[in-house]
């Protein structure tokens, strides 16, 4: 059963979403995202960016939202279309964010709650158990930045990666892979340990 | 007691916003001194901003000067002596609008410092001795230990280190609530309401 379907590994030409979530287009988030994309793309894999800043996603579960959530229809908001099409087509997700607060920015968190609905994510069984919807995604990369040292988190530990690396990891196959690429301490990394990095995440997305 | 009740759900119609009047009728019952804030209904914006990223070390006045809404939250959260947060635990944690209110009020000045050279924060809310957090899953118990919780270390960990030490935590939740039944609920309720009222 291995071989050329190891577990996590991509097919050829895979299709890959880079989910981007910080305010800066100049920082060191969006120069892991173009690390990540420009190395996945010469591997030969296709990759769609969701720049949610740039895009000016509102990440507000409105009422409605809920309304449409909570009829268990996977219809989603006209604006949040192109993402669900990005979503349900990608072969691997990749996320790449500031770890604030131990957590998800909330830009990112309500990209989740709003894109990531019942019919795309997961589906009701008959006993009204939730089951896991994205079995097309074989991977899912993790690429955060910590204003704290790593000891630091490890006490209060990492909460933005648990919670797509285990409760959005539990809507996916039984064969999805998580890969997580993080840099501590980062408010007094140099210059150096930042191009190291980008090349390390360069690496891995060759790798995949 | 001043306590600071942070209200987060789209629609008032919903459980949890049952959950939030009754925390705020049993705390005012038992003679606090309540503020409510109703993120949804004030439509608080809650993406961090360019802004905030840049001046991010930079003194509370910058931000509260560019965003004049922040300032009403700074100053509740100065002000309290504990802090009461009513949400909905969507994909096991707060709900982004929740989580936006963190990271923009928690900002450089009002509930951390950094030294000069440091790695490592220092909490300025000690005026917070402890935090209760009502909230709901719609999955079991099992499925968020699964998920890591990571709701409840967000405010159990990171958040209450920002405030006195050894602030109180109280952890009041509800499993299981989108199949539960209505005397499940019920019984909820007046958990909640005892807890509110017996907070000293």
């Amino acid at each position: 059963m291995y071989g050329s379907s190891v577990a996590g590994r991509l097919p050829r030409n895979a299709h890959v979403v880079v989910v981007l979530c910080h305010p800066n287009p100049d920082g060191f988030a969006a120069a892991s995202a173009r690390a990540a994309t420009g190395a996945l793309t010469a591997s030969g894999h296709r990759v769609t960016l969701l720049d949610l800043y740039a895009g000016g996603f509102d990440p507000v579960m409105s009422r409605d939202d809920l309304c449409l959530h909570q009829s268990r229809t996977p219809d989603v908001p006209g604006d949040l279309e192109g993402h669900v099409d990005a979503v349900t087509s990608a072969d691997a997700l990749v996320f790449v964010y500031p770890t604030w607060w131990s957590g998800l920015p909330a830009v990112l968190k309500g990209w989740l709650e709003r894109v990531m609905v019942p019919g795309v994510a997961f589906v009701f069984d008959a006993e009204q158990r939730v089951r896991p919807a994205l079995t097309n995604i074989k991977r899912i990369v993790i690429i955060s930045t910590y204003g704290s040292p790593r000891r630091y988190i490890a006490v209060v530990n990492d909460n933005g990666r648990r919670v797509l690396a285990r409760a959005l990891r539990m809507t996916c196959g039984w064969r999805t892979r998580t890969t997580s690429i993080r840099l501590f301490a980062m408010d007094t990394r140099d210059d150096a340990d930042r191009q190291r990095h980008l090349r390390h995440i360069e690496r891995k997305m060759r790798s995949l | 007691m001043r306590v600071l009740v942070v209200y987060s759900h789209p629609n008032p119609g919903s459980f949890v916003a049952a959950l939030d009047r009754a925390v705020v009728g049993s705390l005012t019952t038992a003679g606090h001194d309540v503020h409510h804030i109703d993120l949804h209904s004030e439509r608080f914006d809650p993406a961090f901003s360019l802004f905030e990223r840049l001046h991010h070390t930079g003194p509370p006045g910058e931000k509260t000067a560019e965003f004049p809404f922040l300032a009403a939250h700074v100053d509740a959260l100065r002000w309290c002596d504990h802090l009461v947060l009513v949400y909905p635990t969507w994909w096991s944690g707060l709900p982004a609008m929740l989580k936006g209110w963190v990271d923009r009020t928690f900002m450089q000045g009002v509930a951390w410092d950094l030294p000069e050279g440091a790695n490592r924060i220092r909490p300025l809310l000690t005026n917070i001795g402890g935090v209760t957090v009502v909230t709901t899953h719609g999955s079991s118990k099992f499925v968020n230990m699964l998920e890591g919780e990571s709701g409840k270390r967000t405010v159990s960990r990171s958040m209450r280190l920002m405030f006195r030490r050894r602030a109180g935590f109280d952890w009041v939740a509800l499993y299981g609530a989108d199949t539960c039944s209505a005397a499940k609920r019920d019984a909820f309720m007046r958990r909640v309401q005892r807890r509110m009222e017996r907070l000293h």
